[in-house]
C-alpha cells in the first residue's frame, strides 16, 4: 500500500484507508468487540451474577406499591424522596430500584418480582457495568472517552466509504475466500468478505452509534453556545421537557398517596391503543415522594418496535391526573429509531443474534485488515526498521487477541472469586476489572517479546480460558449446560455455548497460525 | 504533511460543528423546533464530515483543499459563535 497519498483518487483513498485503519484499528476493534459483547450484556450479567439467575416471569407480577415499601424498609427511619424502577423483563427477570432518601443516601436494590424478596446486590459489574461502558466511552474520566469514541465512529465511516472506493471488484469479494492460500492473501480475502457482506449493517450501526450521543459532541450548537447568553438555555430546557425530561420543584407540604399500579396500567393501556401493540412500562421515575408536588414518569418500550423510549406519561401523584403525555415529532422519532437500532432494546432473539454475528464480522474485518497490513510490512521492514515492526506487531496482537483474552480472563476471575469474598480487601468488581487490564497489558508485553508467534500462543490461552470459564461456572453454580436448559436459564446456555465456540475457533486459529505461515518470509 | 492532516480533520470538525449551527438556525427559521432542527443538522453534518475528509485527502493531499477546509471551518465556527452570542442560535 502507498506510503504517500498518490496523485489520483483511488490511490489517495487507499492511503487514507490504510493509515486510518492502522492508526485507529486497535481502538475500533476494542469498540466493536465490546459492542458485540454488549448485544448480550444482560445475559452476561446473569452469568456473572448468579444470584440474578431467576426464572423469567410469565407475566408482570410486580406490585409497584410494594417496591415502594421495600425501598422504605431498606433504610428504616429515613424519608424516601426519589425512586427509579427498572422493571422486570425476559432478559432481566428482576426489578432494579435506585432509591434516594432525604439525607441524600442512595441505595440500589434488586428485587425478585415473583416473590417480592430482595436479592443480594451483585458485587460484579458484569456486562452492563463494564463491557458496555467500555464500548460507549472506554470508561475514561470526563468527556474524553465520548469524544474519542465519536472520532473513532467518524473514522469507521471513513474506512467504510474509502474501502468501497478502493475495491475494483466489490461484487467478486462476496464470493472470494481462499483459506488454502498464504496468510496474507487469505486474510485479505476475509477482510473483503466480512466487509462487503455486512457493509450495510456496519454503516448503519456506526452511523446510528454516532447519532445516539449526538448531544455530546455537538456541544457547540446544543449547549455551550446557548449557555453563553442565558435565555436560550431556558428555551432549550422547555423543549427538553417536551422530549421526556419533566421536572418540577417540591411544594414542601405533604401530599401524594395515589396507588401506583393503576397509573402504570393506565399508561400501558394508552400506549396499546396508540401503537396497536402491547407496550409495557420499562422505566418508572417517582420524584418528590410524599410531597404535594410528587409525580411519577412512566416510560414504555414496545418489545417489537425498533423506536426506543419515545413514550412517556407523567402522572400527578396527588390527583392521579396526567400532567404530561409526550408525542414525539417526526424528527425525534427518526433519531429514536436510530437510537433503538443501535441500542437493541427491542425483544427479538433472531435479530439480536444477527447483531451479534454482524458485530463479530466487524471484529473479523478489523482484525484481518490488521493481519494483512502487518504481514505485508513485516517482510519489507523487518531488516530496516525492526523496532517499528516489533511495536506494530505488539499493538496489533494486543488490540485483537489481547482484548479477547482479557475478556475471557475477566469471566474466569469472576467465577474464581467466591460469593461475598473481597480478596485483599478489594471489592470483587475491582479485582475483576484489574484482572482485565492486567491480562491485557500482559498480552502486549508478550506480543512485544514473541512477535508473530504471540498470535498462536494467545489463541491457545484464549481456548484454555474459555473452557475454564465453562467448567468454573459449572463447579461454582451447578449450572452446567444441561442443568441450565432444564431450568430454562437460556442466558447461561447461550453464554456457555459462545464460550465453547470461542474455544473451538481459538484452537482452529492457533493450529492455522502455527502452520508457519506467519513468518517473516511470508509473501503473496 | 501533519499540518495538512490537522487542517483537514480539525477544520472539517469546525465546519461540521459550526455548519450544524448555521444549518440548524436556517431550518428553525423554516418552522422546525430548535431541537428538531439541530437533530437534522447533526445527522446531515456527520455524513458531510466524512465527505469533507474524503475530499481533503482525495486528490492529492495538497495545501489547496486543506486550506479551503480550514478557512471554511474557521468561518463557520465564527459565524456560529457570533449567532450564539447575539442570541440568534
Amino acid at each position: 500500500m502507498a506510503d504517500q497519498p498518490n496523485t489520483s483518487f483511488r490511490p489517495s483513498m487507499n492511503w487514507v484507508h490504510t493509515w486510518a485503519g492502522v492508526v485507529l484499528g486497535a481502538l475500533l476493534f476494542i469498540i466493536f468487540w465490546m459492542g458485540t459483547m454488549s448485544v448480550f450484556d444482560r445475559e452476561i450479567d446473569r452469568w456473572m451474577q448468579p444470584q440474578t439467575r431467576l426464572a423469567s416471569p410469565a407475566a408482570p407480577t410486580t406490585s409497584y406499591d410494594s417496591l415502594l415499601d421495600i425501598a422504605r424498609a431498606a433504610e428504616p427511619g429515613k424519608q424516601l424522596t426519589k425512586l427509579t424502577i427498572g422493571t422486570a423483563n425476559t432478559r432481566a427477570p428482576f426489578a432494579t430500584i435506585h432509591a434516594t432518601y432525604a439525607d441524600k443516601t442512595r441505595r440500589t436494590l434488586v428485587v425478585d418480582t415473583i416473590t417480592n424478596r430482595l436479592i443480594p446486590e451483585p458485587a460484579s459489574l458484569g456486562g452492563t457495568g463494564f463491557l458496555y461502558p467500555m464500548h460507549i466511552n472506554l470508561i475514561l474520566p470526563g468527556v474524553w472517552g465520548w469524544w474519542i469514541v465519536m472520532f473513532a465512529a467518524i473514522a469507521m465511516l471513513l474506512l467504510l466509504v474509502t474501502g468501497v472506493i478502493i475495491h475494483h471488484k466489490i461484487f467478486a469479494d462476496f464470493f472470494t475466500f481462499r483459506p488454502e492460500k498464504k496468510l496474507r492473501r487469505s486474510s485479505l480475502d476475509l477482510h473483503n468478505l466480512s466487509g462487503t457482506i455486512f457493509l450495510p449493517f456496519h454503516f448503519l450501526i456506526t452511523f446510528s452509534g454516532l447519532m445516539v450521543f449526538s448531544g455530546w459532541y455537538t456541544s457547540i450548537p446544543w449547549y455551550v453556545a446557548p449557555a453563553s447568553v442565558g435565555e436560550p438555555v431556558a428555551a432549550l430546557i422547555n423543549e427538553a421537557d417536551q422530549y421526556g425530561h419533566f421536572r418540577r420543584e417540591a411544594a414542601g407540604r405533604p401530599g401524594g398517596g395515589v396507588a401506583l399500579a393503576p397509573l402504570v396500567q393506565r399508561a400501558e393501556a394508552i400506549w396499546r391503543v396508540r401503537h396497536g401493540t402491547a407496550t409495557p412500562a420499562d422505566y418508572i421515575d417517582i420524584d418528590h415522594i410524599g410531597d404535594a408536588q410528587g409525580y411519577m414518569a412512566v416510560r414504555g418500550n414496545a418489545p417489537r418496535r425498533m423506536v426506543s423510549d419515545v413514550d412517556e406519561i407523567v402522572f400527578d401523584l396527588a390527583t392521579g391526573r396526567i400532567v404530561k403525555d409526550s408525542t414525539p415529532t417526526t424528527t425525534r422519532t427518526v433519531q429514536k429509531w436510530l437510537e433503538g437500532f443501535h441500542l437493541v432494546r427491542f425483544d427479538h432473539w433472531l435479530i439480536r443474534w444477527f447483531y451479534f454475528i454482524g458485530g463479530l464480522a466487524g471484529c473479523l474485518m478489523i482484525a484481518t485488515g490488521f493481519v494483512f497490513w502487518s504481514v505485508s510490512r513485516r517482510k519489507r521492514d523487518a531488516q530496516t526498521q525492526p523496532l517499528k515492526v516489533r511495536f506494530v506487531e505488539a499493538l496489533t496482537v494486543a488490540a485483537v487477541s489481547g482484548v479477547i483474552l482479557a475478556t475471557c480472563a475477566y469471566f474466569v476471575v469472576n467465577r474464581m472469586i467466591p460469593e461475598g469474598a473481597s480478596p485483599g480487601g478489594f471489592p470483587r468488581f475491582v479485582i475483576e476489572v484489574l484482572t482485565f487490564f492486567g491480562a491485557w497489558l500482559a498480552t502486549a508485553v508478550h506480543a512485544g517479546v514473541r512477535q508473530a508467534s504471540a498470535w498462536k500462543d494467545q489463541a491457545w490461552v484464549i481456548a484454555g480460558l474459555s473452557v475454564a470459564a465453562i467448567l468454573l461456572n459449572w463447579l461454582t453454580t451447578g449450572h452446567h449446560p444441561i442443568a441450565a436448559i432444564n431450568r430454562d436459564l437460556w442466558a447461561i446456555v447461550g453464554m456457555d455455548s459462545m464460550l465453547l465456540l470461542n474455544a473451538v475457533v481459538a484452537i482452529y486459529a492457533a493450529r492455522r497460525l502455527g502452520q508457519s505461515t506467519l513468518t517473516v518470509g511470508d509473501a503473496p | 504533511m501533519p499540518c495538512r492532516i490537522a487542517c483537514v480533520l480539525l477544520g472539517g470538525y469546525a465546519l461540521w460543528s459550526g455548519g450544524a449551527v448555521l444549518l440548524g438556525v436556517a431550518l428553525r427559521n423554516t418552522g422546525l423546533s430548535h431541537t428538531d432542527a439541530m437533530l437534522v443538522a447533526t445527522m446531515l453534518g456527520s455524513l458531510c464530515y466524512v465527505g469533507i475528509i474524503i475530499w481533503g485527502f482525495a486528490a492529492p493531499l495538497r495545501w489547496r483543499p486543506a486550506t479551503v477546509i480550514a478557512l471554511s471551518g474557521i468561518a463557520a465556527a465564527t459565524a456560529a459563535a457570533w449567532l450564539a452570542r447575539s442570541g440568534g442560535a
